[in-house]
C-alpha cells in the first residue's frame, strides 16, 4: 500500500512539472507586455525607468532562464510575486482559496449525498414515480450550463421569491451576518455547482443498485430473513456506491472550473473573480500560480480518491 | 406486383444503415433529439432570412423591452432584439461546436492509432502526452489562451479542439489495442498487407462507430465550453453567441428575467438534444456495448 502511494506521487511529478512548464510557455509566449500593464497609470515613464521594472521582475532574462528560475522558485514552493498585489502569489492565493474550496467541498458532499439518496430510492422502485424523477433530474443536470443554471436560481428564488440572498457572502463577513445569513447565502451556489455531479452520481447509483439487487448474494441475504433495510443499506448500497467515488474523481476538474464559473454569478470573491481579474491586469505570476494550484490540485485529490477506493473495495489490490 | 414490392422491402432491409435506422427510432429521445438538432441547423443556415433583425444593431426597440409581439423574446441592454440574437447565436454555437469537435475527433483518432497499434515506446510517449492534457484544466486554460493569445472565433476553435481529444484518443486506442491482435488483422498481415493498409482498411472501420459517438457528445460539450468562455467575456466580441447573451443579461437579472432565460434556454435545448441523440446513436451503433445506465 505505502509502496503503490509512493509509486503514484513520484508518477505525478513529471505530469506536474509539465503543467508547470506548459503554463509557463503559454503565459510567455503571449503577445503583450507585462511591463506595460504593470507601470499602467504612471505618469512621465522614462526608457530607463521601464528598464529597470522589467529588470526588477526578471523579465529582461532569456526565456530559458527565466524557466530555470521559475522552476526552481516552485519546487521550493515559492510561487513569485504578484504585480498587481504586491505580495506574494502563495499569500494571495492561499487568502482566496478558502471560498472556492467551500464551494467544491459543499458541491461533493451535496452531489453524493443527493444522488445516493436518490439513486438508491431510483433503484429500489424502478419504474415509479421517484424513479421519473431522478430521470429527469440526470437528463436535465447533465446537460445544463452551470452559469445560467445560477441565474435561473437566483431569478427563481431570490429575485421572484425573495428567499434567499442574491449573492454570496465570503468567509470573512461570518461575524457581521450570523451563521443563518451565511448558510442561506450558501444555498443556491451549492445548488449550482453540484446538480450535474448529483445528476451523474445519481444516474450510476440507480444502475448499480439494480444490477445489485438481481445478484445471488442479495437473494441469500433475503432468504436468510434479514430485513429489507439491512439487505438494501448494508449488502446493496456499499457495493452500489464504489463508482460514485470514481465519478467524484473524473468530475473534480469540472467541479473546480464550474465553481469558479458560479463565483461570476454570485459574486463570491473566490479564485474565479481572481482569475478573471488577473487575466484582464496581465498578472502573469498570480495566473501562473493559479494554474499551478488548479492542475496540482486536480493531480493530487485524484490521487487521494484512487487511495481512497483501497479502503471501500478490499477486492481492489494495489501492487 | 406483390413480388416486386417484397424484392424491393428486401433491398430496402439490406441497405446499410437500414439496421442502424430501426434501432434508432425505437428511441423517443434520440428521434427528438435528432429532430430539435435539424431545427437549430435550419435556423443557423437560414439566420439572416429567419431573424426578424440584425442582432449586432442597437436601438431596434426600448432598451429592456419585455417581451411582446414585436419582440418575442424581448429587446438587450441596447434596445437589440433578442430573438435574432438566439438565432444567430445557433449558428456561432454549432459552428464552433461541430469545428472544434472534429479537430479534436482528428487529433485524438490519430494519437490513438497510432498509440494502440504500435504499441511499446510509441504508446508510453502518447499516453504520457495523453496524460498530461488530461490533468490541464481544459476550461482554464482556454480561458487563458483565448484572451491572450486573442478572441476571434477561429482561435476559441482551435483551442477548445486541442485541447479536448483525450477522450476520443483513449477510447480509440483502446480499440486498436484489442483489435490489433485479431485473426482478421493476422490474416491481413499474413496476406502481405502494409501496416497502412491493415489500420486505414482493415482496423478503422471497426473504429469509426465510437469516433462518431464520441464526437457527438464532444459536440455538446465544446459549446458548452464556448459559452463559458463567452460567459466571462472571453468570447469573440464581433459575433453574438448565447455566451456572451448571458454574460450582460448578469447584470440586468433584477430588471430582465427574459435577457437571460431564452439564450440560455437556446443553450440548454441544444446540449439536451445532443446528449440525447449521442445516447441513441451509442445504443444503436454499438448495441453490445450498451451502457447499463441507459437501461
Amino acid at each position: 500500500m505505502v509502496s503503490y502511494v509512493v509509486r503514484r506521487l513520484l508518477a505525478a511529478l513529471p505530469v506536474i512539472l509539465l503543467i508547470l512548464v506548459v503554463s509557463f510557455l503559454v503565459l510567455h509566449l503571449a503577445p503583450g507586455d507585462p511591463v506595460t500593464f504593470y507601470i499602467q497609470g504612471g505618469t512621465g515613464t522614462t526608457e530607463e525607468f521601464v528598464a529597470a521594472i522589467r529588470e526588477s521582475l526578471g523579465l529582461d532574462k532569456p526565456l530559458g532562464v527565466q524557466l530555470a528560475l521559475f522552476l526552481g522558485n516552485a519546487v521550493r514552493g515559492n510561487l513569485g510575486y504578484s504585480f498587481y498585489y504586491h505580495d506574494s502569489v502563495a499569500h494571495v492565493i492561499g487568502a482566496r482559496m478558502g471560498v472556492t474550496s467551500l464551494l467544491v467541498f459543499l458541491a461533493v458532499v451535496l452531489a453524493s449525498g443527493g444522488g445516493i439518496v436518490l439513486g438508491v430510492l431510483a433503484g429500489t422502485h424502478p419504474y415509479s414515480t421517484i424513479d421519473r424523477v431522478n430521470t429527469f433530474v440526470a437528463v436535465v443536470g447533465y446537460s445544463i450550463p452551470v452559469f445560467w443554471l445560477g441565474q435561473l436560481l437566483v431569478l427563481l428564488f431570490a429575485i421572484r421569491l425573495k428567499l434567499l440572498p442574491t449573492g454570496g457572502i465570503p468567509i470573512s463577513a461570518l461575524g457581521q451576518g450570523g451563521v443563518g445569513n451565511w448558510a442561506r447565502s450558501l444555498v443556491l451556489p451549492v445548488l449550482a455547482v453540484g446538480l450535474m455531479q448529483l445528476a451523474l452520481i445519481a444516474r450510476i447509483t440507480r444502475a448499480n443498485m439494480l444490477e445489485i439487487l438481481g445478484a445471488d448474494y442479495i437473494t441469500a441475504a433475503r432468504a436468510k430473513g434479514l430485513k429489507e433495510s439491512v439487505v438494501i443499506f448494508k449488502h446493496a448500497l456499499r457495493n452500489a456506491i464504489l463508482p460514485v467515488v470514481t465519478v467524484i474523481n473524473l468530475g473534480l476538474g469540472s467541479l473546480l472550473t464550474g465553481a469558479m464559473v458560479t463565483e461570476t454569478v454570485f459574486s463570491w470573491p473566490g479564485l474565479g473573480r481572481m482569475m478573471l481579474d488577473s487575466l484582464l491586469r496581465r498578472d502573469y505570476p498570480v495566473l501562473m500560480g493559479l494554474l499551478i494550484v488548479m492542475s496540482v490540485g486536480v493531480v493530487i485529490l485524484n490521487l487521494v480518491t484512487d487511495i481512497l477506493y483501497v479502503y471501500l473495495d478490499p477486492r481492489i489490490v494495489y501492487r | 406486383m406483390t413480388r416486386v414490392r417484397g424484392l424491393r422491402a428486401l433491398r430496402r432491409r439490406n441497405a446499410p444503415g437500414f439496421e442502424f435506422w430501426r434501432r434508432f427510432r425505437k428511441n423517443r429521445g434520440a428521434v427528438a433529439g435528432l429532430l430539435f438538432l435539424l431545427l437549430i441547423a435550419i435556423l443557423a443556415l437560414l439566420a439572416d432570412i429567419v431573424a426578424p433583425n440584425d442582432p449586432m444593431t442597437p436601438g431596434v426597440g426600448d432598451r429592456l423591452e419585455a417581451p411582446g409581439s414585436a419582440f418575442p423574446m424581448g429587446t438587450d441592454n441596447l434596445g437589440r432584439d433578442i430573438l435574432s440574437g438566439v438565432v444567430h447565436g445557433a449558428r456561432v454555437s454549432l459552428v464552433i461546436g461541430i469545428t472544434a469537435a472534429s479537430i479534436s475527433a482528428l487529433i485524438g483518432t490519430l494519437m490513438g492509432a497510432a498509440s494502440g497499434y504500435f504499441g511499446g515506446a510509441v504508446d508510453e510517449i502518447l499516453m504520457r502526452v495523453c496524460e498530461l492534457f488530461q490533468s490541464m484544466p481544459r476550461f482554464l486554460f482556454a480561458l487563458v489562451i483565448v484572451v491572450f493569445f486573442g478572441n476571434s472565433i477561429w482561435n476559441v476553435v482551435l483551442v477548445l479542439g486541442i485541447l479536448s481529444w483525450t477522450r476520443t484518443g483513449r477510447l480509440v486506442r483502446a480499440e486498436f489495442l484489442r483489435l490489433r491482435g485479431s485473426d482478421f488483422v493476422v490474416a491481413a498481415k499474413a496476406s502481405g498487407a502494409s501496416e497502412w493498409r491493415i489500420i486505414v482498411r482493415h482496423v478503422f472501420p471497426n473504429v469509426v462507430h465510437i469516433i462518431v459517438v464520441t464526437t457527438s457528445l464532444e459536440v455538446g460539450d465544446v459549446i458548452l465550453a464556448e459559452a463559458g468562455l463567452s460567459f466571462l467575456g472571453a468570447g469573440d466580441p464581433n459575433l453574438m453567441s448565447w455566451g456572451r447573451m448571458l454574460y450582460t443579461a448578469q447584470r440586468y437579472l433584477r430588471t430582465a428575467w427574459w435577457f437571460s432565460v431564452f439564450p440560455g434556454m437556446a443553450i440548454f435545448l441544444t446540449i439536451l438534444a445532443l446528449n440525447l441523440f449521442g445516447d441513441g446513436l451509442n445504443d444503436a451503433l454499438n448495441p453490445r456495448l450498451r451502457r447499463v445506465a441507459a437501461e
